[in-house]
């Protein structure tokens, strides 16, 4: 097995940058969180791995393999939507649509796609354009986790589900992960309900990547710190900070570093409070605080 | 079992201190199985290798211990362990915590022992 591996990545619409020069490396068998606000390029990045689309420059590849024009490797990688493009598929039965979709997808397991729409009660006779739009979403989640693709990439796979079938999901995606190991990635801004599932986490915002880094290091390294402005400043005088908010003399600053146990004793005594906080906070505060310079 | 990821102690300690509360309140018991890495990923919606990691910091500790093919279970004592071990934090994680509230307040030591003697509750 080798990696997938994007080598300077661009996707270009006419005149709009979709993906901007992106290089990436994915781990292998690790589930990551792709995060980005509308129109960051989360779907135009899934589709260019899935060759669903083509780079207008770089190179995606596996190992040595590129991957353009290239059926098998193709197939390796699975893209679960809510909406199918081709209408053709739509006006056809989510049964034949699963039948096609064994067809195509190697590893395709038919006993689990048949457990999952009884744990999703889905009505497989119906014509997938008759379906509610968390339906349609259920049928991309049983394709992409039936595939068993060696790469498996869902687009917001909680488009119109409930709580509840939000919760299935989640639970079949870890309990069948365990079980046959692959890279996953989804995308998403519903991150408080998500957040633990994923190992890795990429952000990204105007086609570029702000971050790429492991869920354990992301929830050190992300702090609130407040207090006197002109304590804090001098304090964070060598830290990332990527957000500066201020009240009066009040500072409260979010920063994305990691802090010794001695430094955080100073705090203390500088009455200087720290608190963690969750990837939903620092992505917002990421995005408006936007002079988070990538990568380390 | 609820996991807060806004607290500073890192999720996969959290999850250590799950099962230590529920050996310490004997929902699980010593020479008991505990659950697999598959059954805590699932439960509390975390990635199957953040509940290893919680898993393994307690095999680490004496406080659960492997069987061969058949998964972790409590070892015999782990509940004096967890005690022991929460004793000595007892003192940084709460006795540090409100004196320094006391300060801010201006209680000073004196008053606060007067208050704990003087508590009539049932604890």
């Amino acid at each position: 097995m080798s990696k997938w591996i994007l080598e300077g990545v661009s996707k270009i619409f006419d005149k709009t940058i979709a993906v901007n020069n992106i290089s990436l490396e994915l781990e292998e068998n690790k589930i990551y969180g792709l995060i980005g606000r509308n129109g960051a390029g989360k779907t135009t990045l899934l589709k260019l791995l899935a060759n669903q689309l083509e780079p207008t420059r770089g190179v995606i590849r596996k190992g040595k393999e590129a991957l353009k024009d290239n059926d098998s490797l193709s197939q390796e990688v699975c893209l679960a939507r809510e909406t199918i493009n081709m209408l053709g598929i739509r006006n056809l039965s989510v049964k034949k649509i699963f039948q096609i979709a064994s067809d195509v997808y190697p590893y395709w397991d038919n006993e689990y796609c048949q457990d999952l729409i009884k744990l999703f009660s889905l009505d497989i006779g119906q014509k997938h354009i008759k379906l509610s739009r968390g339906m349609q979403t259920m049928v991309g989640i049983i394709i992409g986790l039936a595939s068993r693709a060696p790469l498996t990439l869902f687009d917001e796979p909680y488009v119109g589900l409930d709580p509840v079938a939000r919760e299935l999901f989640y639970e079949s995606l870890l309990t069948d992960y365990e079980k046959n190991k692959r890279t996953i990635i989804i995308s998403s801004h519903l991150m408080s309900e998500l957040e633990n599932l994923f190992e890795r986490i990429i952000i990204i915002d105007q086609g570029s990547i702000l971050l790429n880094e492991e869920m354990e290091a992301v929830h050190e390294k992300a702090k609130v710190i407040s207090g006197d402005k002109a304590y804090v400043e001098k304090i964070l005088k060598d830290k990332k900070v990527i957000y500066r908010q201020e009240i009066g003399r009040l500072a409260n600053y979010t920063v994305f570093d990691s802090f010794t146990e001695e430094e955080l004793r100073e705090f203390k005594d500088l009455n200087i409070n720290y608190s963690s906080i969750n990837l939903q906070k620092l992505f917002i505060n990421l995005a408006k605080g936007g002079n988070f310079n990538g990568e380390e | 079992m609820e996991l807060k990821n806004d607290s500073t102690t890192p999720i996969y300690i959290q999850i250590a201190e799950l099962i230590e509360d529920q050996i310490l309140e004997g929902i699980i018991k010593e020479e008991e199985q505990v659950y697999s890495t598959n059954e805590l990923s699932s439960l509390l919606h975390v990635n199957p290798a953040t509940a290893r990691k919680g898993l393994n910091l307690l095999v680490e500790e004496g406080i659960l211990y492997k069987k061969r093919g058949m998964g972790m279970f409590v070892s015999f004592g782990a509940t004096r362990m967890i005690k022991a071990k929460r004793i000595n934090s007892f003192f940084r994680d709460y006795i540090l915590e409100m004196l320094q509230e006391g300060e801010k307040l201006g209680i000073g030591k004196d008053e606060i022992i007067k208050m704990i003697k003087e508590y009539k509750g049932e604890r």
